[in-house]
């Protein structure tokens, strides 16, 4: 028997009073599960979505032109890659910081160079760019990095990179003074081809000099070698100096912009490919690559009664007709110049001769040698003078001339040396001039001219005498007899001229004697034989005869 | 001088000229020309020259006298057989002659001759034999060259006449036979010459027409 039985038995043998028995039952109603799946739930997504959602940069820029927070995206090749979402000022106010998301399957491209830049509307020597975010909005462009260290915080770049980051090519620094200067993003050229950009400028206000941070692509990168030579290609050149007109036109790419051009001069070895960063000078036109920069220079002044008119700084010096110096200084800012007005005055040229142009080695000990040379001529008559280098241009050149004859002593001007001076060409030919006036002078021009006047006179009186001569009758009878005899002697050399009668007879008479002569050798040949037989004579034979065919 | 001497000096002169004397051998003289008979009258229109000669003859047939091969490689000249003129005159007469007679508007001259002006054709002959030989026949060989314009050909001719009777004067008209044969085979060739033949002639004709 069961319990319930035993149970509805009791009850029915004891109906009034059942004792209800309690039981535990669960404390934790399953109705409970549900919240908790979904606190977990929760959870999970919370944790999926941070776990998904990539990391967080900060990137400062100068300003927020153009970014919104939450909308601003970050753009790599035009693929969304993360979005800006807090945009807020430095702690010093100095700058911008943006909270930016970047999508969790881009997070390696976060490394230590990698940059960023806002894209909008620009205009620059490379042209416009960024139209498209007239109507679409600013985005920022990030260029991935090529460290191995990855990073978390960037300085954006307040213009966009000439050259993305990891672009194969050489970078090369450039440097150059004077007045021509380039701006970041002016073409490097080669043969007219842009191979590269100019990346950055920066002037060194110490040194007074431009320095170029400029990026060659490859394969182009592999021109640059240790004898490449860079110069200014930009706009165009012209200039006038002793040697006439130079006339310079650049690519049409740099006609109106700036660039730099590239190449190893002629005649020179193409020298060995660089490979790390490297420093070239830009010099300020092509022919320039080829001027060699020499250290070693030695200073003279060259005092001149005469105009310089046309000599300018940078004039060629010769010496024999070969380039040895420049002229550095017309001007007349000497204190021991005084005024021009003074009768005794002399204007200054200073000059700058190079050692190595003469033939000596470019060092220290080869300028002292040569300058005690040079000094030494000028005591023994070297001069300078100043020769006219161009026509058309009416530029000149200074004339360094040896007159054995005329030796000077040592002189100083300002300190400097000084080579004495002759008159220039103008003056050289002036002076013959007047050397030619004064032998002039002292020809006996009077005993010349009566010397003249007899000859003429006995002239004269010689064609008088020959007038009679020829007019005499005699005369012209011998000329009359001249001319007859000619006329015959014509008429002789006709009358025996091939195809006459008279040329017929001779050769008649020609063959005549020859059948003779033919005739005459037999019996020469038989009184050879036979001597007797002109006495005796010989005997008479029968010739032979022709006889006909017998039947 | 004794008369004695003198009559010895007179007896010895009259020996030695009775010692040289000998039977005495007639001389002979021939002549192509007069072979070649008389010419006949020629009168036609010119249309072109053509001038025969030079007449170019070897050495032994270059004598007055006249030459016959006595063997095969052996020539005799004649001592009592003589042409009666230069044999390349009187050759060029004769075949100027007789080409004349065989070319209808050719004026045929001899070199020298009356013409001297500038002709169109030419004919120079060079003989190799012009002579009889021991094999009772007469020979005449060699080449000729026609010059028309600026065509220069060359012919060879060779031919050979049977002596039927003995003598020179026999040899004479076999040697005026072969060049009358010689005369027509050069006027053949001229007839067909670009400057002298018949289209030459042609022309002139139909001008005169």
């Amino acid at each position: 028997m069961t319990a319930d039985a035993e149970t509805k038995q009791n009850e029915a043998e004891e109906p009034e009073h059942v004792e209800a028995r309690v039981s535990e039952g669960p404390r934790i109603s399953m109705i409970w599960l549900v919240p908790i799946v979904a606190v977990l739930i929760g959870l999970w997504m919370v944790y999926t979505h941070w776990a998904g959602q990539g990391p967080l940069v900060e990137i400062t820029f100068e300003n927020a032109a153009g970014i919104e927070p939450d909308r601003t995206k970050i753009r790599r090749r035009n693929v969304e890659i993360g979005e800006v979402l807090r945009v807020r000022l430095s702690e010093d106010a100095s700058h911008v910081v943006l909270d930016v998301r970047i999508q969790q399957e881009n997070a390696d491209l976060l490394r230590e160079d990698t940059s960023f830049w806002v894209v909008r509307p620009r205009v620059g020597p490379g042209g416009i760019s960024g139209l498209g975010t007239l109507l679409s909005g600013s985005y920022i462009e990030m260029s991935p990095g090529a460290s191995e260290e990855s990073a978390r915080e960037f300085e954006g770049l307040e213009t966009p990179p000439l050259t993305p980051i990891g672009t194969p090519g050489l970078f090369v620094t450039l440097d150059s003074v004077g007045n021509k200067a380039l701006q970041a993003g002016d073409p490097i050229l080669f043969n007219g081809l842009q191979v590269g950009t100019i990346e950055y400028v920066h002037f060194n206000s110490q040194e007074r000099r431009t320095y170029y941070n400029a990026f060659v692509e490859a394969p182009y990168d592999r021109l640059i070698t240790t004898t490449t030579q860079f110069w200014f290609s930009a706009g165009l050149n012209i200039e006038l100096s002793a040697d006439g007109v130079l006339f310079e036109v650049p690519p049409l790419t740099t006609l109106v912009g700036g660039g730099v051009s590239f190449d190893v001069p002629v005649g020179q070895p193409l020298g060995e490919r660089i490979k790390g960063r490297a420093f070239f000078t830009i010099h300020p036109r092509e022919s320039s690559i080829y001027e060699r920069d020499y250290e070693q220079s030695l200073q003279y002044v060259i005092l001149f009664e005469d105009s310089i008119r046309g000599l300018r700084p940078g004039a060629p010096v010769e010496f024999r007709g070969v380039r040895v110096g420049e002229v550095l200084r017309t001007d007349i800012d000497y204190e021991e110049v005084g005024n021009l007005l003074d009768a005794d005055s002399m204007i200054p040229v200073l000059v700058e001769l190079v050692p190595a142009r003469f033939g000596f080695e470019d060092d220290e000990r080869a300028a002292m040698e040569a300058e005690a040379q040079i000094d030494d001529l000028i005591t023994r008559g070297l001069h300078g003078g100043i020769g006219m280098g161009n026509l058309l241009t009416g530029r000149k050149f200074v004339e360094l001339q040896y007159f054995e004859h005329e030796p000077h002593p040592e002189e100083t001007f300002a300190g400097i040396t000084v080579i004495p001076s002759v008159g220039g060409q103008v003056g050289r030919l002036m002076d013959s001039v007047a050397d030619t006036v004064e032998r002039l002078n002292e020809l006996p021009l009077d005993e010349m001219t009566t010397s003249a006047l007899n000859a003429l006179d006995q002239i004269t009186a010689t064609l008088a005498e020959m007038e009679v001569l020829l007019t005499d009758e005699a005369t012209q009878n011998i000329v009359q007899s001249l001319d007859d005899t000619l006329l015959q002697f014509q008429g002789l050399a006709e009358d025996f001229s091939e195809g006459s009668q008279t040329h017929e007879d001779i050769q008649r008479t020609m063959r005549s004697l020859e059948q003779t002569l033919l005739e005459l050798e037999p019996v020469l040949r038989n009184l050879r034989q036979r001597p007797n037989s002109l006495i005796f004579g010989g005997p008479d034979d029968e010739d032979p005869e022709p006889q006909g065919a017998r039947e | 001088m004794s008369r004695a001497r003198v009559l010895f000096i007179g007896l010895t002169l009259v020996s030695l000229t009775a010692c040289g004397s000998s039977e005495v051998v007639d001389d002979h003289y021939y002549s192509l020309v007069l072979a070649a008979g008389v010419p006949a009258d020629d009168v036609e229109d010119v249309a072109a020259h053509l001038v025969v000669g030079p007449i170019e003859l070897p050495r032994y047939l270059s004598g007055r006298g006249l030459s016959m091969q006595v063997g095969p490689n052996r020539i005799e000249s004649a001592s009592h057989h003589f042409w009666a003129e230069p044999l390349d005159e009187a050759i060029a007469k004769v075949l100027a002659r007789d080409i004349d007679e065989r070319t209808d508007g050719i004026e045929v001259e001899r070199e020298s001759g009356r013409w001297t002006g500038d002709a169109e054709c030419r004919v120079r002959i060079e003989f190799d034999a012009f002579h009889p030989t021991y094999q009772s026949q007469v020979l005449v060989s060699g080449r000729y060259w026609i010059v028309s314009g600026d065509a220069n050909e060359r012919r060879d001719f060779s031919l050979s006449r049977r002596l039927t009777t003995d003598g020179y004067a026999n040899a004479v008209d076999e040697l005026r036979d072969a060049l009358q044969a010689l005369a027509d085979q050069i006027a053949g060739d001229i007839r067909s010459a670009p400057t002298c033949g018949d289209d030459a002639a042609a022309s002139v004709a139909a001008d005169q027409t």
